[in-house]
């Protein structure tokens, strides 16, 4: 549905030249929830740009539903946009409008009649659930209901695509679970494909399907959230999935934890493994195998799209060699084990 | 008296009003062209905005007398004689423009840029980016702007009518200047403040009214 190809994007400050996106191809299916996560300065912000050309790349190819973006002259461009719903971090509601009229405004522009903005604009108010505030002005909403009324904004003209411009971001918890929750239900209500940028993990593994990892100006790493969440190949992702809180160490465990093996120390891991490993009693195996005990210090299994992902932090007491060899025989199987450091034994 | 104050008061509404007119229509689209070329807007022509700019520099520097005596030949060219109260308009209409559009401008340009963003993704022309969106966004700092700008011209009309363009500015000339009866002069400027308070309340009213609610805009 959305294809990028080599694209690059140079931009001029005075004297330097920085290189926002550095050769970015991405491929996403129909009926996608795709999800490219970043730090600040990753290029995110360009990437999703580049893709209705509101800030053109340098080069490259941009694909939408079998249309090619970039060569396209100006008033075919504006045409093509009307296929793109996008949201935006700051939401831009109009507050001269009300809702309604704020969700009107694309079939307005493209100069629909007035009978049609009735009848598309009523389900949507139904759908995002704010069909009591339809003749409200968006200074009398919340944040979360304001960005529904631009959801249904993006959505009034049928498009093939929604992309996101970090639509949660300064959302409190509660809006941007709803939100989020209203992005996956369009999706699969409407089949809709929508690309979302965040420097957010936890958006990622609350709704995508797939995501890339970009990183100053190039996608480090891609793949399913399970992949991503289970095999995290570069040390940025791994950044990523530890700075949700609860797959780090419990603080008290991180201050005794030393870097190097010794005699008297326990290899404390973290095990990440997803939905059809989740079903196999690998730990007791292991523990039944190799003469050695494992001491769960924190687990927890939740749901991430297309399934559920469960991370154990454990400390493994025995005799090294048999550690050795219980985590080699961890690692041949389908998860991800990763030495964290090594702990004094509690003895 | 009542008669001439009456007569006098007409003229002035007259020329304030029409001058008035005449600067929405031509300060408004000349203040919008001024903010959608600058730079890094999303029409950014530097030549243009540059020479509007210039242009519109130049006629707000120059004093208001000086610009009714430069502008008695287009006057004589657009009214066909260069006095009385309709012939005021031309000075007042150059006068009020630059200041209008500048107070135009800065309302648009307050307009978050993310809204034209948004208008550009969802395929909206320049023309309907201005209309459907930066000018509605942008009507209640216009508004205001307006109320300023019939001020203004309210007080420059008293200066073409002492220089003989009639209304009240000229009544307060002939009868208190040359004769000295206080009881025109005073009733005159009690009408002055009254009309100077009438158009802020209405135009505070007005801008209030298209504000909703606690506005960020």
């Amino acid at each position: 549905m959305i294809s990028i190809n080599d694209l690059q994007k140079i931009v001029k400050k005075g004297d330097t030249v920085v290189h926002t996106l550095k050769g970015i191809t991405l491929n996403i299916e129909q009926g996608q929830i795709f999800g490219v996560v970043g730090r600040k300065g990753a290029g995110k912000s360009s990437l999703i740009r580049s893709i209705n050309l509101l800030d053109p790349p340098s080069s490259g190819a941009v694909t939408v539903d079998s249309c090619v973006l970039t060569t396209l002259s100006t008033e075919e461009l504006r045409r093509a946009r009307r296929n793109i719903g996008m949201i935006f971090q700051h939401i831009n509601l109009l507050n001269s409008r009300t809702v309604f009229e704020n969700i009107a405004l694309p079939l307005e522009v493209s100069r629909a009649p007035s009978h049609t903005i009735e009848s598309l604009v009523t389900p949507l108010l139904a759908l995002t659930g704010l069909a009591d505030k339809a003749h409200l002005y968006p200074n009398d909403l919340t944040m979360g209901q304001k960005q529904k009324v631009a959801i249904a904004r993006a959505l009034v003209l049928q498009p093939k695509v929604l992309l996101c411009d970090e639509a949660t971001y300064g959302l409190d918890h509660k809006a941007k679970h709803s939100v989020l929750q209203l992005l996956s239900e369009i999706n699969q209500k409407l089949n809709l494909t929508i690309l979302l940028i965040t420097h957010e993990i936890d958006v990622i593994k609350a709704i995508c399907d797939r995501a890339a990892v970009l990183h100053q100006g190039e996608i480090i790493e891609e793949g399913t959230v399970l992949e991503l969440f289970s095999h995290p190949k570069a040390e940025i992702t791994r950044d990523f999935i530890r700075s949700e809180a609860r797959s780090d160490l419990p603080t008290v465990l991180k201050n005794r934890l030393q870097a190097q093996p010794h005699e008297n120390l326990s290899p404390i891991v973290r095990i990440t493994f997803a939905d059809p490993t989740l079903e196999d009693p690998y730990i007791a195996e292991v523990i039944q195998t190799f003469s050695l005990s494992i001491n769960i210090i924190q687990a927890h299994l939740e749901p991430i799209r297309g399934g559920r992902m469960g991370i154990i932090i454990a400390e493994m007491i025995g005799d090294n060699e048999d550690i050795q060899q219980a985590i080699q025989s961890l690692s041949e199987k389908d998860l991800h084990i990763e030495v964290l450091g090594y702990a004094p034994r509690n003895s | 008296m009542l008669h001439e104050i009456l007569n006098a008061l007409e003229e002035t509404l007259f020329m304030v009003f029409s001058a008035g007119l005449l600067t929405w229509i031509v300060g408004l689209p000349l203040g919008t062209l001024l903010a959608i070329t600058g730079p890094k807007k999303f029409l950014a022509k530097p030549l243009m905005h540059r020479t509007l700019e210039l242009l519109i520099g130049a006629t707000q520097s120059l004093p208001y007398i000086a610009l009714m005596v430069v502008a008695i030949p287009l006057t004589k060219i657009l009214v066909g004689s260069a006095e009385g109260c309709i012939a005021a308009i031309v000075p007042l209409t150059l006068a009020s423009i630059p200041h209008f559009a500048q107070l135009c401008r800065k309302a648009i340009n307050r307009v978050p840029a993310g809204l034209t963003e948004t208008a550009q993704a969802i395929g909206a022309s320049p023309f309907q980016i201005v209309t459907k969106i930066l000018i509605p966004e942008a009507i209640p700092n216009i508004i205001s702007g307006l109320t300023g700008t019939l001020i203004h011209l309210l007080s420059f009309s008293t200066i073409a009518g002492a220089l003989g363009s009639g209304g009240l500015g000229g009544l307060i000339l002939h009868k208190g200047y040359h004769s000295f009866q206080l009881e025109y002069v005073l009733t005159t400027v009690v009408i002055l403040m009254v009309l100077v308070q009438l158009i802020q309340t209405c135009g505070n009213y007005i801008a209030n009214g298209s504000i909703h609610h606690n506005s960020n805009a």
